[in-house]
């Protein structure tokens, strides 16, 4: 593993988020399951739990993204850049994670403002809003450190030389 | 600068940036930013990524997504796709081309349960491969009705390609998913004929299998009795208006969890690789997600599809060769995206131009999801190709070679769509709760 005990970090928090995601998952779907027992079964529908399916996705989605970055997951076209040479790929990926980089800086930093903001509740069962949106902008922020993390580590494999870039 | 121009010279970047390999979702996300930012100004732009993935997130419909691939995951963990395969093959494999035939046969059947092509053609790759092997089958035929039948799964329903379709487009996804059926069943035995005609020319490529009485046949029934108590559960509940296809979604993904369980195939391991993995490509496609309302803002705000659909209406070209160009767009596409970025990335533009030409939205959903299937096993990128190409160690070219017939009779079933789209719209017209 290229880059640092920062990148050893972020690498191994975000692996966790993901777990968090996928347990969220689960519940998701089992919270859906009881739903429809209660309403059709025993005709007596679960007060909101539409509203906490809704708040469920945002914890499902959010950590995840960090997680998927780090795995390098996320859907790309990968078509053309990998009939360039190794070194030009790497380069390009750079000034692209860079780009990236910056528009989820942005969306960090609106989600900050957006947060601190924030002081609604659910309609049903007035779970408060705001907390939820502080998971939304750690995902973000988490997401933000795992493309630093992969700029890190294209940055050293075009350290390493001529010899090969290291390509996954 | 007018508005319009900057959206297209905002798409034009997009498109470059994609193919320097950038995130679709992050790429989306920028340019819908920067755009929305010169059209409306810093404050608003901020305003707008500031709420929109929260807003877009947290979604009752949106859980759908999630739910109908953690089914797919529990589903592509199981023998479920075997038993399709044995059973289909003790039907049909005694024809000519049968264990092809049974390939598209048990790909269909697994499409109306999965909501998503990749499991389904990679299980088939493991299992029917092995079989037409073994009854020296030509490889080209082999593979390639492997790929073809794999993107069955997306037109039949569930299919978490209509799901995103439905909720991009604002149209109802039980209809979305009931008007998948009849096209689905023209697909796939549009597939089977592709294969009799061409071991009737070249009985080499596929030579008949061993017979099976009438007594095994029935037997083999056994295999697909999971396949088909979750599809009534899941599908039957939706058009029979019993469940959302949100809850359907819930229900369908315990259902799949309660036949892994039943059948003796749950572990701890399988458990968690199926939620890690699901959660994963949820995750992937929800990003996508955001990138797309975060562009669609801009190109509201850039009145770009208007001038579009505004140039096609007065350029005076008829309905159905705006139709085509279409078409070919998406086969175009689909030969570089998956068919989610493909949906996902085109809809904030052609939606408004398939309204305006007044096509119908449902029918436009399932004809954009059989041309996006052509570009997943058409080169020089089809995904699902590549996919099995992994699963088998089959070389691509290999692949390619033998899969132009079904590429010819998946244009064929967009044309009979054409022509008779009341072969999409006829279900969803019957169904109870719209």
């Amino acid at each position: 593993m290229k880059g640092g005990r920062e990148v050893k970090v972020i690498r191994f928090v975000s692996r966790w988020l993901g777990y968090i995601a996928a347990v969220i998952l689960g519940i998701m779907m089992m919270l859906t399951v009881v739903d429809v027992f209660f309403r059709y079964i025993l005709n007596a529908p679960l007060t909101g739990a539409i509203e906490v399916s809704e708040l469920l996705m945002v914890v499902l989605v959010f950590p995840a993204l960090g997680w998927i970055a780090i795995e390098r997951s996320h859907i790309r076209v990968d078509l053309l850049v990998s009939t360039w040479p190794p070194r030009v790929q790497l380069i390009v990926e750079i000034i692209i994670l860079l780009l990236t980089l910056g528009t989820f800086l942005i969306i960090t930093w609106q989600s900050i403002l957006e947060s601190r903001e924030v002081d609604m509740t659910t309609s049903l069962l007035s779970i408060p809003e705001a907390p939820f949106h502080w998971i939304m902008t750690g995902g973000f922020a988490m997401l933000c450190l795992a493309i630093v993390s992969l700029v890190v580590e294209n940055a050293a494999s075009l350290g390493e030389g001529k010899k090969e870039g290291k390509r996954r | 600068m007018s508005p319009e121009i900057i959206g297209l010279i905002g798409l034009l970047i997009m498109v470059a940036l994609l193919f320097a390999g950038m995130w679709i979702g992050a790429a989306m996300a920028m340019i819908g930013f920067l755009g929305y930012l010169v059209i409306m100004g810093m404050g608003p732009a901020c305003g707008m990524v500031a709420q929109i993935p929260f807003t877009t997130m947290a979604s009752y419909v949106l859980t759908t997504v999630p739910l109908f691939i953690l089914m797919g995951s529990f589903i592509a963990n199981t023998r479920v796709g075997k038993d399709l395969f044995d059973t289909a093959y003790a039907w049909v494999g005694q024809l000519r081309g049968g264990l092809a035939m049974a390939t598209i046969f048990a790909c269909a059947l697994a499409g109306s349960i999965l909501g998503v092509s990749g499991p389904a053609a990679i299980t088939m790759g493991k299992v029917a491969l092995p079989a037409m092997r073994r009854y020296k089958y030509d490889d080209t035929l082999a593979t390639a009705s492997i790929c073809a039948a794999g993107t069955l799964a997306f037109l039949i329903p569930p299919s978490v390609a209509f799901i995103i379709y439905g909720l991009l487009t604002e149209q109802s996804i039980g209809l979305l998913f009931a008007a998948g059926i009849l096209p689905g069943i023209l697909l796939a035995g549009l597939f089977v004929l592709t294969i009799s005609l061409l071991t009737l020319r070249h009985p080499e490529l596929g030579p008949a299998g061993p017979k099976t009485s009438f007594k095994e046949k029935i037997i083999s029934l056994k295999g697909v009795w999971h396949a088909l108590i979750l599809f009534l559960i899941v599908f039957g509940g939706i058009y029979g208006g019993v469940f959302t296809p949100t809850e359907a979604g819930g229900i369908g993904a315990f259902g799949a969890l309660v036949v892994t369980a039943a059948t003796g195939q749950l572990t701890l391991k399988s458990f968690r690789d199926s939620l890690l993995d699901a959660t994963k490509v949820s995750g992937m496609v929800m990003l996508l997600i955001i990138g797309a309302y975060i562009l669609m803002k801009f190109m509201a705000v850039s009145k770009l599809p208007f001038a579009l659909s505004e140039f096609v209406a007065q350029s005076g070209l008829p309905r159905l060769a705006v139709f085509a160009c279409i078409v070919l767009l998406y086969i175009v596409l689909g030969m570089f995206l998956d068919i989610f970025s493909a949906v996902i990335v085109t809809i904030p533009v052609i939606f408004p131009l398939i309204v305006s030409l007044g096509f119908d939205p449902i029918w436009f959903g399932v004809t954009v999801v059989i041309v996006c299937e052509v570009g997943l096993i058409t080169p020089p990128v089809g995904m699902d190709v590549f996919q099995v190409s992994g699963a088998t160690g089959v070389p691509t070219f290999t692949i390619f070679r033998g899969v132009w017939p079904f590429v010819v009779a998946s244009l064929v079933c967009i044309l009979i769509l054409a022509i008779f789209p009341q072969i999409a719209l006829f279900l969803p017209s019957t169904m109870m709760v719209k």
